[in-house]
């Protein structure tokens, strides 16, 4: 993530953004998706949303 | 009866049921109480005495007929002011919505009355539920009981101020990202985040449409057990509401603790504890193997991880709803609300995606704990209550940091969609100190049994911050 890149994304939702915003949006957006950074191994290619459904209900199983 | 807003919400109901004390009487109670301790806590956004009392009459009356009422009749209740009431205003606690009249009345409401709780008005919240302090620039900061130069945590700062005060008997809050549970343990109270779609979301305000719950704050576990059995289960006007059965939540609570499993995660939840906290965690810890529960000593997921995937959903969904209003007028949000919708803005649809396509994963990792127990215990937050002063840093940079300390405990079980219940476990330096029980999903009900067996052993939740 780049401040251009979020001043495209602000822009094209309408938003004015100063500079200094961009930054600091791109330096903590960064920040969090770094942290979370899914891996080819521990995040399957075939996973979709839908599976935390059926993850909840196999976890209410006794 | 001396002084009823000293009583539970459980043993209240009871004392109306068995008229040993009329619903008028108890309203005027808390009346009273709050024209003496709103100036001081801001916790109110509208009291409605009117209304109020005309709703207490009827309980009185129908009971003087000996008609059955509901498991409530009578009882004061006042609500976060997010819950839609038709024909009034609901402020969601912003600039935006301050003169917005609801044109439905949510279920969790609904479902209250019809139990035949009273209303005594709204609740003071972080601005649409989205900041964890329990600060508010636009109808000003909620202010802790215990000391009002402390922060109440939020988003629910009302209903955790409220109720800790004696100026409400029970309070619906909504729980995001520690919503419920951090007012809950920086008041001094019990407050359930039930399971995802556990409760109704319908005619409740939205932040986050993945991770947003409706839960509780009372003075008791009992108390909560009872408000949540009333509010919880399907809805034809939420269809994201589970169908699942609801227990009797009052009745568990009333079984004992032995035999059961509690699982401490000493990595990343205990991590850093200030030592007052980590006394009363050790503290409680002590009690339940007292109580012949067994502790277990477990290593979790990596929570760092669903913790950032976490703040990539809320903030990405916030800012969808939030879009319109962020483009016509951004100047009615406060400059830390805003901040944090334009970054959500900039959560791209991959990053979004993926945080979502991970959670069953995250989950089943997570659920493995519970191979080895039956909850986990574990801090809502692990610093001394901080002074609002010091925490109101607004939108500037350090808001970030901040923010994510208030949530680092509680926000990774929103993402993982497990109920957890806070309960006071203590004290450090005179103010209340919680821990969270995590539970598998839909498994409210070893919460509250744990929880009651704690309450039964200690006398933590009977203490009251005095007005002075």
């Amino acid at each position: 993530m780049t401040p251009s890149i979020v001043a495209a994304i602000a822009t094209a939702n309408r938003i004015e953004l100063p500079t200094q915003a961009t930054e600091a949006i791109a330096s903590a957006l960064g920040a969090t998706a770094a942290r979370f950074a899914p891996g080819a191994e521990s995040h399957p290619f075939e996973r979709e949303p839908s599976d935390f459904d059926a993850a909840l209900a196999e976890g209410a199983k006794r | 009866m001396s002084d009823p807003t000293q009583l539970s919400l459980t043993a209240l109901a009871q004392a109306i049921a068995k008229c040993k004390i009329s619903s008028v009487e108890a309203v005027q109670a808390c009346l009273d109480r709050i024209a003496e301790w709103q100036p001081k806590l801001n916790c109110f956004i509208r009291v409605e005495p009117e209304a109020a009392f005309k709703s207490a009459k009827a309980v009185d009356q129908a009971l003087a007929k000996r008609r059955k009422l509901g498991p409530l009749a009578g009882v004061p209740l006042a609500h976060k002011d997010m819950y839609y009431r038709f024909g009034k205003v609901a402020t969601c606690g912003s600039a935006i919505r301050r003169d917005w009249v609801a044109d439905t009345t949510a279920t969790a409401l609904e479902r209250l009355g019809a139990a035949g709780a009273v209303n005594l008005g709204t609740l003071n919240m972080a601005e649409f539920a989205f900041g964890p302090s329990g600060h508010n620039w636009h109808f000003g900061h909620c202010r802790n009981p215990w000391d009002p130069s402390r922060v109440t945590g939020g988003s629910s700062s009302g209903s955790g101020s409220a109720v800790a005060a004696r100026l409400a008997f029970g309070a619906l809050g909504s729980d995001t990202g520690g919503s419920i549970r951090m007012p809950a343990h920086f008041c001094g109270l019990a407050g359930i985040k039930p399971t995802t779609t556990r409760v109704s979301r319908a005619g409740a305000m939205p932040l986050s449409f993945t991770l947003d719950t409706v839960g509780t704050l009372t003075r008791t576990v009992e108390d909560s057990a009872l408000m949540l059995r009333i509010v919880a289960g399907a809805d034809s006007a939420d269809p994201t509401a589970s169908t699942r059965r609801v227990p009797d939540y009052l009745a568990e609570c009333r079984k004992p603790a032995k035999g059961l499993r509690l699982a401490i995660p000493r990595k990343f939840f205990f991590d850093d504890l200030d030592p007052a906290v980590a006394k009363v965690m050790d503290a409680a810890l002590a009690e339940f193997k007292r109580l012949g529960v067994k502790l277990v000593e477990v290593e979790t997921p990596d929570m760092e991880r669903v913790n950032a995937a976490a703040m990539l959903v809320i903030n990405a969904e916030a800012a969808t709803y939030h879009r319109n209003w962020m483009a016509k007028t951004p100047q009615l949000y406060s400059d830390q609300v805003r901040a944090r919708l334009q970054t959500g803005m900039a959560v791209t649809a991959v990053q979004y995606l993926d945080a979502m396509r991970w959670r069953g994963q995250a989950l089943r990792e997570f659920l493995a704990l519970f191979a080895k127990a039956d909850a986990v215990l574990a801090p809502v937050y692990v610093k001394p209550t901080p002074t609002i002063a010091e925490t109101d840093v607004g939108g500037s940079p350090n808001a970030t940091a901040i923010i994510a300390a208030f949530t680092r405990l509680c926000r990774p079980i929103n993402y993982l969609g497990l109920p957890a219940l806070s309960v006071p476990g203590g004290f450090a330096h005179d103010m209340p100190i919680g821990f969270q029980l995590i539970g598998r999903p839909f498994d409210e009900s070893t919460l509250f049994r744990l929880g009651a067996a704690y309450q039964r052993a200690t006398d933590w939740h009977t203490r009251a911050p005095k007005a002075n």
